[in-house]
């Protein structure tokens, strides 16, 4: 006798990519800025990394057992690591163990499960998980090692003694500003850009260091590309988005705005473009939303970083963008076949 | 190669096309079978009406059970013997319900009733093929069933510019039109221009997937002169009427019309052959060509008759322990599951199809919206949204999303990543749908009926009271002639009555 509770309805055959398959993907693609962080920081990503994978999974199986779900089936989706993986390159890599304990916890417990687990969260965990910590603990965030300053790197131990030292980043002298903050602190004392340039080392064009990592998102985001994992709708939008605005604000007045280049390059610009908008679960999905919605969230970054109170805009564009996402899927059904003129538009 | 520029359709999927299994081996044609089983209903109109009795001997092409309406379709005995049952027997259906059939014994002499042949089709009058189409229990082939009588009766009575023969078999498998064609092209051909000529159709076009090119070889090789072959890419679902009407004239089927709306006329290619030869004839539809095909060693088709249970068919393939399978009724795509192989051949199956079980993946089923499903959809529908519609029961909203645009063909499911049965949920959602507007028919007829009665209710007592008898008067009558009154109106009462029951 059939087993009529998995129903035995057509199609027969199927060839898709499992969710974990693509959950794996993205981990891969997420190798070229781990190594770049720990050329640039030394072993402290590798600490994060594993207290946060750590974290998700127990806590994950923990909203998952509590909601009477089965761990095998929903464990091994994978999409839990990625969530960990993005929120601890989004913090400090010597941030004290707790912050990213946090972070993970209402990643996982309130920005995924409360809404009804994967699918069904309409913001973007990882990033419901930083702005948490942002808003409560913004001293911790703010304390990125200073590349041109580190003369040791540390190592695995040195980095596990540091995170686990309970102290709020690096010793002085060698912990400081990320340049978008440094930026920030400085054009509130009214300094022009080409003031600012001298009092920190800028790299080749996005900030000593940070070109780099965003390089290797960009290579890690070409290869999802590539592997169609992810469309390039949402990534390019949104650095359409970005790029457009800078542009617009440096030819407007370009002491007080920095170029389109600077600005696809520093912060996490490139990490929102392939790993952030591009997440399906709280995105939009049709064709004309994704634009309107990479578009939305690269404008709102823009703006942000500009004129708002916090060096980077990225995880409040996207979790605005996020609330906006079922609207914006509404109104812009595509064309579907044999759609006469007259049929009312939903 | 072609003459024609073809349009496309969006969404679709290149699939795996197995045809080579099957397509260049001749069909067999299959020993008679002990017993035949005849569902009543064969496809999507109303069961016939059985007009023979339990033990009655009846001869191949007699006629076993009648049309009960102009959309019903009769059935005619695929074989001599004698009927031995009219009872629910199994049937292919996606919970394995029975229906009621009629159960042929055949005595294997095969023994016909005589045919009427006309001796040439090219003179014959519109209606007189009308005639013969209807009397031959026709069906469209292809798999939806619709009676051939009521399709050709349509194209008679509008314009039709073009006239398509679909022999695009897009699903994988399946082989039954494309050796059809190899076997009989002279047929093909000769009842395509038959129908063109009856409908009177501007052009007409015999329509092949790019993968048939023995069929479409066989056909070149008859002379014919109106009829145009066109070869047609292997995307599926381009075999779908709405997909493939668009392939051919770049236009659109506008949502909730057909085909012929638009003025083209579409049928499948062994409606079409078994057209002619009912009207060449007076062949009735007693046999099919099914594929049969799958994970098992020698595939291939067979001329099957109406009602031969699927278990005997699969046993002349070889098949006979399908412990480890799954048994379908048409193609991977979009057929149904055999749930107990004693079910027969219906006029409708293309294909019986052998896969093994898988273990299926241990999967949470969670939709992540990766638009996969969206990309795929031949009709450009939102099947993440649609499933949450349909999970969620909104029925408005699913309508909204044009639910019943969707044509089952399978690619979403075919393609989500978490395995979601997107295909079981949109047609729980349309059945659910359907079921409810029956009962707000059912409700809307009954409040109509009572809105009447308060009408005529109310009518009454105006009456009453422009005569002077307001019924809250009742007390100032004199008593006795009350008591007149009631007798006589319930005599009348019981009087109309006993004469309703006498009717």
């Amino acid at each position: 006798m059939n087993d009529l509770t998995h129903p035995v309805s057509s199609p027969h055959i199927h060839d898709a990519r499992p969710v974990p398959w693509i959950m794996r993907q993205v981990l891969y693609a997420l190798i070229p800025a781990i190594t770049v962080y720990v050329y640039l920081f030394g072993c402290g990503i590798l600490v994060q990394l594993m207290i946060a994978i750590t974290t998700a999974l127990v806590l994950e199986s923990l909203a998952l057992l509590l909601r009477g779900y089965t761990l095998k089936a929903y464990l091994s989706d994978g999409s839990v690591v990625v969530l960990a993986c993005l929120l601890a390159l989004a913090i400090p890599p010597y941030a004290p163990w707790w912050v990213i304990v946090v972070g993970v916890a209402f990643a996982v417990l309130i920005g995924k499960h409360a809404f009804g687990g994967l699918g069904y969260n309409i913001f973007n965990p990882a990033m419901v998980g930083y702005l948490f910590l942002m808003l409560c603990y913004p001293a911790a965030l703010s304390k990125w090692p200073e590349m041109s300053k580190i003369v040791d790197y540390p190592g695995l131990l040195e980095s596990v003694r540091l995170i686990a030292a309970h102290s709020v980043g690096m010793p002085d002298g060698v912990s400081g500003a990320t340049v978008l903050s440094h930026i920030k602190t400085q054009m509130v004392l009214m300094h022009t850009h080409s003031e600012i340039e001298s009092t920190i080392n800028f790299g080749t064009f996005a900030g000593y260091g940070w070109e780099w990592v965003n390089i290797a998102y960009l290579c890690g985001g070409g290869w999802l590309l590539w592997r169609r994992v992810v469309k390039w709708r949402l990534p390019l939008s949104f650095m359409v988005g970005v790029g457009c605005a800078a542009l617009l604000g440096h030819v407007i007045d370009a002491e007080l705005h920095r170029g389109a280049v600077f600005h696809l390059f520093a912060g996490g610009t490139m990490l929102a473009a392939f790993f952030v908008v591009t997440d399906p679960v709280s995105s939009s999905t049709t064709p004309v939303g994704m634009l309107l919605f990479g578009l939305g969230a690269g404008l709102l970054t823009y703006c942000i970083r500009e004129f708002g109170g916090y060096p980077d805009g990225v995880a409040f564009a996207v979790v605005i963008m996020n609330a906006l996402a079922p609207l914006i899927d509404r109104f812009t059904q595509p064309r579907f076949y044999g759609k006469t003129s007259n049929t009312k538009h939903i | 190669m072609n003459m024609r520029e073809l349009s496309s359709f969006r969404g679709g999927i290149r699939l795996d096309s197995h045809k080579g299994e099957t397509q260049n081996i001749a069909s067999r044609t299959l020993p008679i079978p002990e017993k035949l089983i005849l569902p009543l209903q064969q496809h999507g109109g109303v069961a016939a009406e059985p007009c023979v009795e339990i033990g009655q001997r009846v001869l191949k092409n007699e006629i076993i059970a009648e049309a009960r309406n102009y959309f019903g379709m009769r059935l005619h005995a695929p074989s001599s013997g004698v009927i031995s049952a009219i009872n629910k027997f199994p049937v292919i259906h996606p919970i394995g319900l029975s229906t009621d059939c009629i159960e042929l014994t055949t005595d294997g002499e095969d023994m016909a009733r005589g045919l009427n042949t006309v001796n040439d089709v090219t003179s014959l009058e519109t209606e007189a093929v009308y005639q013969r189409v209807a009397e031959a229990g026709i069906v469209g082939l292809g798999g939806a069933g619709f009676p051939a009588h009521v399709k050709v009766q349509e194209a008679i009575g509008q314009t039709v510019d073009m006239l398509i023969i679909n022999a695009v078999e897009c699903e994988p498998y399946i082989t039954c039109d494309d050796r059809l064609i190899q076997e009989h092209p002279g047929e093909v051909l000769a009842g395509a221009a038959l129908i063109a000529r009856v409908i009177d159709a501007g052009e007409c076009i015999v329509a092949v997937e790019e993968d048939m090119p023995a069929a479409m070889a066989a056909l070149k090789g008859v002379p014919s002169a109106r009829i145009e072959l066109v070869s047609i890419p292997a995307i599926y679902p381009s075999g779908g009427e709405k997909q493939l009407v668009t392939i051919l004239t770049g236009r659109e089927v506008p949502t909730g019309l057909l085909p012929i709306d638009i003025g083209v006329a579409v049928l499948n290619v062994a409606t079409v052959v078994a057209i002619f030869r009912a009207v060449f004839s007076g062949k009735p539809l007693l046999d099919r060509l099914v594929t049969v095909a799958g994970d098992f060693c020698s595939p291939g088709n067979a001329n099957t008759l109406i009602g031969t249970p699927i278990k005997y068919l699969l046993e002349h393939f070889g098949v006979s322990d399908t412990s480890n399978h799954r048994v379908l009724a048409g193609g991977p795509m979009m057929g149904t599951e055999i749930l107990n192989l004693a079910a027969p051949i219906t006029k409708t199956v293309n294909c019986i199809l052998v896969l093994h079980r898988e273990t299926a993946e241990n999967l949470s089923n969670a939709c992540i919206r990766c638009g996969d499903c969206l990309s795929v959809c031949p009709v450009g529908l939102q099947p993440q949204q649609l499933f949450d519609a349909a999970r969620t029961s909104d029925v408005d909203l699913a309508q909204e999303l044009h639910l019943f645009d969707c044509i089952d063909c399978g690619c979403c499911a075919y393609v989500c990543p978490s395995q979601i049965p997107l295909v079981h949920y949109f047609r729980y959602a349309k059945s659910s749908i359907e079921a409810l507007d029956r009962d707000r028919a059912v409700a809307d007829g009954a409040r109509a009926r009572h809105e009447q009665q308060l009408q005529r209710l109310s009518a009454k007592s105006k009456i009453g009271a422009r005569s002077g008898l307001e019924l809250a008067d009742v007390s100032a009558l004199d008593p006795s002639e009350l008591e007149r009154d009631i007798k006589a109106a319930v005599s009348r009462s019981s009087k109309r009555r006993q004469n309703e029951n006498e009717l």
